[in-house]
């Protein structure tokens, strides 16, 4: 019993300290700045939109987020196609090949992104790419491909070889047999590890910051306008981090089963 | 419709040889069992003719022509698998369109292929169904149906009724020796269970660790087999190998003091050499003959028939059809036998003849 209530009682602080920074977000995001900084903590207010307005007046924001979506949505799809055809390849190899292939895929997950960042900056620059969104798609679509490959082999590895077997014999070409009988039975490993990929886009601060331009600014590099020289613009930003949190934390919950699959799967298989 | 030749076909995993210069000759139209235990390659040989595995030697013709190097899709075979292997995704009838989609049929065309083999299979009903939706039994019927509805010229079965109960696989069995009677196709069957083997096949091939051991009809290896492996892996209950020694006439061996005349046997034999006889449980129970006695241990009811489990004076067990009584337990019984139905091995394990 003692243990049980210990556990509970654990259980609820972890999950204060990861809900209550959420909760503040949000609820400052419909303060004015007085109350926003009321001490002792105003818990009852009167909730305003005037921080909203400030943040869908600013054109920055708004085109942020519309660069945000394009290349989170474009550079997921893109590290996914090449993926899926990369790990339906590996999830066919015999082991001793298989493991080398992974080993380096595992590489490029662990390197830093620092280590192209640099050198694709100096490149856009040269060839001047710098301000266009198909330079960010490439490189998250980079970024993406290797963590998407390790992911998807683990769903891959779930289908019957037989099935392979059987669609060899039943005349299907190695293409065919991905394109009819493997992506369908994966399908919910895809969609899976096409929401992982968008989170991870959608929320990346430092490939962004290097590589993006005045016109192709994504959400995470647009919300540091707020913090200006006169002052961090506490209502705006927060208005600001609970617009960007919202499609993900709604994407989140309509897939969860589904990562929280992913996600195991790979941590133990990949 | 095509006839199969598998020429000296090997095949090694690293430092094992799975498969050790391995001819078979399958005359068209005719059904062909490999039978062996787990691991013998039968398997391997299977996936070898279908072009799913590549092989390290060797060459495999269907019909007249050499697909050794040919990818499966272009071999024109199909198979059917122990798992069922249905796509998960796909509606049954979308299951048996598949390879007719792969080889660009027209809708129309398929569909009607689809219905008619639907019917032959009777799971019209089922077809618009997914695959989980269906027991063993039916998925099994559906895969049989994707395998029929291109006319290939070969059937290949990899341990098609293993995964079923015992009452769907003897009610399958009879459904694709009815099938096989009816169209009449060239057909190649794996499968560990030797009673599907001797039901089954017009020839079966008997394999153990990548090797054949003999090639023959049923009956030939049920009356007339080359060695013990044989001897013992057809048959239920197996046959009985007893230790004899060939007595000083060398027309006679003993077991224990038992003496069982085998001077019809062209083999020279030499005074005080090993050999193993064999003999099945159906035929320890005649009228007459050399008798043995058997301490009786178990005793197992068939209904019809009865198995009986005991041990020889010398201590060797051995299991005995018992048609008439039923021993138990702690009871001494005398069996007798007729020398001509024994059957006389080396210490090698091979046939004397």
């Amino acid at each position: 019993m003692g243990r049980r209530a210990v556990f509970y009682l654990g259980l609820l602080l972890l999950l204060l300290a990861v809900l209550f920074p959420l909760y503040w977000v949000v609820v400052t995001s419909f303060k004015t700045t007085r109350d926003a900084f009321a001490i002792p903590p105003v818990w009852l207010f009167s909730p305003t939109l005037d921080n909203y307005r400030t943040v869908f007046a600013n054109r920055g924001f708004l085109s942020a987020f519309a660069n945000s979506f394009v290349v989170s949505i474009l550079s997921s799809a893109l590290a996914v196609a090449i993926g899926s055809v990369a790990a339906y390849g590996l999830a066919q190899q015999p082991g001793d090949l298989r493991r080398s292939k992974e080993k380096f895929i595992l590489s490029l997950r662990i390197a830093p992104a620092l280590l192209f960042v640099i050198p694709m900056y100096y490149l856009a620059t040269r060839i001047g790419a710098l301000n266009q969104h198909w330079l960010l798609i490439a490189a998250y679509a980079f970024v993406n491909v290797p963590f998407a490959i390790s992911l998807l082999i683990t769903f891959f590895d779930d289908i019957p070889k037989e099935l392979r077997d059987a669609a060899r014999v039943d005349g299907a070409r190695e293409f065919s047999v991905f394109w009819h009988v493997y992506l369908p039975a994966a399908r919910g490993g895809i969609v899976a590890t096409l929401i992982l990929c968008v989170l991870f886009t959608w929320n990346e601060f430092f490939v962004a910051l290097v590589l993006t331009g005045r016109d192709t600014q994504t959400l995470p590099v647009s919300i540091t306008s707020f913090l200006t020289f006169q002052g961090i613009q506490w209502g705006a930003l927060t208005a600001a981090a609970t617009l960007i949190m919202l499609p993900m934390i709604v994407l989140g919950v309509l897939v969860q089963g589904q990562i929280v699959r992913g996600m195991t799967l790979g941590s133990v298989k990949g | 419709m095509a006839k199969l030749s598998i020429r000296s076909v090997s095949k090694s995993y690293g430092a094992v040889r799975v498969l050790d210069d391995v001819s078979v000759e399958v005359e068209e139209g005719s059904f062909v069992v490999l039978l062996g235990p787990s691991g013998c390659g039968k398997s391997t040989l299977l996936h070898a003719v279908a072009g799913l595995n590549p092989i390290d030697s060797g060459t495999v013709i269907i019909g007249d022509r050499n697909v050794t190097n040919l990818p499966a899709r272009d071999r024109d075979v199909a198979m059917v698998f122990q798992s069922y292997a249905l796509y998960p995704t796909m509606s049954v009838a979308e299951n048996i369109a598949f390879p007719l989609k792969m080889r660009g049929l027209d809708r129309q065309t398929s569909q009607e292929k689809v219905a008619a083999v639907a019917r032959l299979l009777q799971i019209e009903p089922l077809l618009e169904r997914r695959p989980r939706e269906l027991s063993g039994g039916q998925r099994q019927r559906v895969a049989i149906g994707r395998a029929l509805v291109r006319d290939p010229r070969l059937f290949l079965f990899d341990e098609p009724l293993s995964n079923l109960d015992a009452a769907l696989r003897t009610e399958l069995r009879a459904e694709i020796k009815r099938l096989h009677q009816s169209i009449r196709r060239t057909m190649v069957y794996v499968t560990h269970d030797q009673t599907e083997a001797l039901t089954l096949a017009d020839k079966i091939v008997v394999l153990k660790a990548g090797k054949i051991e003999q090639i023959g009809t049923p009956l030939s290896l049920y009356d007339d087999p080359d060695n013990a492996f044989v001897a013992g892996f057809i048959g239920s209950p197996r046959m009985n190998f007893l230790k004899a020694r060939v007595a000083e006439d060398g027309k006679a061996v003993l077991v224990g003091d038992t003496r069982v005349d085998v001077s019809h046997l062209s083999t020279r034999l030499v005074d005080g050499q090993e050999v193993t006889l064999g003999i099945r449980p159906e035929h320890l129970d005649e009228k007459q003959g050399v008798e043995l006695t058997l301490a009786v241990d178990v005793t197992e009811r068939l209904g019809s028939t009865s198995y009986v489990h005991g041990a020889l004076p010398g201590g060797e067990t051995v299991v005995a059809e018992r048609r008439e009584d039923q021993p138990r337990f702690g009871e001494t019984i005398t069996l007798r036998f007729l020398p001509g139905r024994t059957r006389l091995f080396d210490t090698q394990g091979l046939r004397l003849r």
